[in-house]
């Protein structure tokens, strides 16, 4: 069976666990700063995700603890979510160096048409 | 308890109950950390709406996840195309008909002698999907195939030709259709084992007696009149199964077994309605459609018992 990609979201809350257990919030603030902003997770989303994550044996609970008269449940990254994001991050940076790979050729190219071309 | 977080508790309806008692408090105190950061004190819309949208998605996913459903498409379309392949060389593709010494009716178009291969070019089309990994074009496909049953039966019953399908082979057509739209059936692997065991099974019925090259239907051989009782104890038995499964602890293949069965439970119910029998002298539809109700509830409750006991000990710290 092919692997099925995995999405931003998902990868930014596996490498917010990535250096150790977390609550909800402090996953949203970590996959927030992680991404640069571009993935916002609602309590809601979150709470969907680390559900799916759980089902799939990648996340577990870490432990539970009140604050303030308030819950905080911990998940923590299981060894499977830590092989799954080591690949994944090869897959990434594999597709990055072809990405600029192929950009190199490119400018390769330019320079060698730059003389020749039209335009100059 | 604050007023925010009052206002966040009734916003949890929109989840399974299940759900709520395990996952609630954690929850809210995360709802309520963002709250404090954000200095609110009231929910803002969108995390209502959000929280709406994942309820629902929740109860649905309590239902059946995405696992369970990928599988139960994957079965439905190795069946449908299994199924629908078998007819197509049987019985609708008129040489190899001919070949098999079968009573051969008016070519309904080409050397086709029925409707079957627009089904099963429809199914094919889905399983090249699958195999490529094109869900849009097998979700298309499973979608145009329910249609395109519909619009049979609508026309099988305005005007009956030799060359309309049965109802109860459109209505298990149907079944597998919606079944194979519930998921996505990726599993290449299994898709091929699936197919290659039904062909297995359709191998072994005619070696052994023939039945469904010398009847010229598949369908017939799963359900004939003759076999009604013996796709009501098939289902019974097959609930059973999944009942037993569901008691130990492993109430997601209990539910794949159940979605699975449906499509042959809608063409057992249709064969029941559509060809009445004096139920009188011959009871055995209201026995087997009560002894498939009880099957069917009990195992229900019990993948319901199951799943309570998993969610209650998965939340455990």
């Amino acid at each position: 069976m092919v692997e099925p990609e995995v999405r931003e979201p998902t990868f930014f809350v596996l490498a917010a666990l990535a250096s150790g257990a977390k609550h909800g919030y402090a996953l949203i603030k970590d996959t927030a700063e992680l991404s640069d902003g571009r993935v916002n997770l609602r309590v809601g989303t979150l709470y969907a995700a680390l559900d799916r994550l759980q089902e799939q044996g990648l996340v577990a609970i870490a432990g539970e603890e009140v604050v303030d008269g308030r819950h905080r449940r911990y998940f923590a990254l299981t060894d499977d979510g830590e092989a799954l994001l080591e690949a994944e991050a090869a897959r990434l940076e594999a597709n990055a160096k072809q990405a600029r790979a192929q950009l190199r050729t490119r400018y390769g190219h330019a320079r060698i048409a730059a003389p020749t071309g039209a335009v100059s | 308890m604050s007023g925010l977080e009052a206002r966040y508790r009734e916003a949890l309806r929109w989840y399974p109950r299940s759900w709520r008692d395990a996952n609630a408090d954690a929850l809210v105190g995360t709802l309520l950390d963002a709250a404090e950061s954000e200095g609110r004190e009231a929910p803002n819309r969108s995390d209502l709406t959000n929280l709406a949208v994942s309820g629902i998605r929740t109860r649905f996913d309590t239902i059946a996840g995405p696992r369970v459903r990928g599988i139960v498409a994957t079965n439905a379309l190795a069946t449908g195309v299994a199924f629908s392949l078998t007819q197509f060389f049987t019985t609708s593709w008129a040489p190899l008909a001919e070949a098999h010494h079968l009573g051969i009716g008016d070519r309904i178009f080409g050397p086709f002698l029925d409707l079957g291969p627009i089904l099963t070019g429809l199914w094919l089309l889905a399983l090249i999907g699958a195999v490529l990994h094109r869900a849009a074009l097998t979700r298309s496909a499973s979608a145009a195939l329910v249609l395109v049953v519909v619009a049979m039966e609508v026309v099988r019953n305005v005007h009956y030709t030799s060359g309309s399908i049965s109802q109860y082979a459109l209505l298990f057509n149907a079944g597998l259709g919606l079944a194979s739209l519930v998921g996505s059936p990726r599993d290449r692997r299994s898709l091929v084992l699936l197919l290659a065991g039904w062909f297995a099974v359709f191998a072994v019925i005619d070696f052994s007696n023939g039945v469904y090259l010398t009847q010229a239907s598949i369908y017939l051989w799963a359900l004939g009149p003759a076999n009604a009782a013996g796709l009501t104890m098939a289902l019974a038995s097959t609930c059973l199964i999944a009942a037993a499964i569901a008691n130990i602890r492993q109430p997601e293949t209990a539910v794949v077994i159940l979605l699975s069965s449906v499509p042959w439970l809608l063409m057992w119910g249709a064969e029941i309605v559509t060809n009445p029998v004096d139920y009188f002298e011959f009871p055995f539809p209201l026995y087997g459609a009560g002894l498939l109700l009880v099957c069917y509830g009990v195992c229900v409750a019990l993948v319901h018992r199951a799943r309570s006991r998993n969610s209650s000990t998965r939340s455990r710290p």
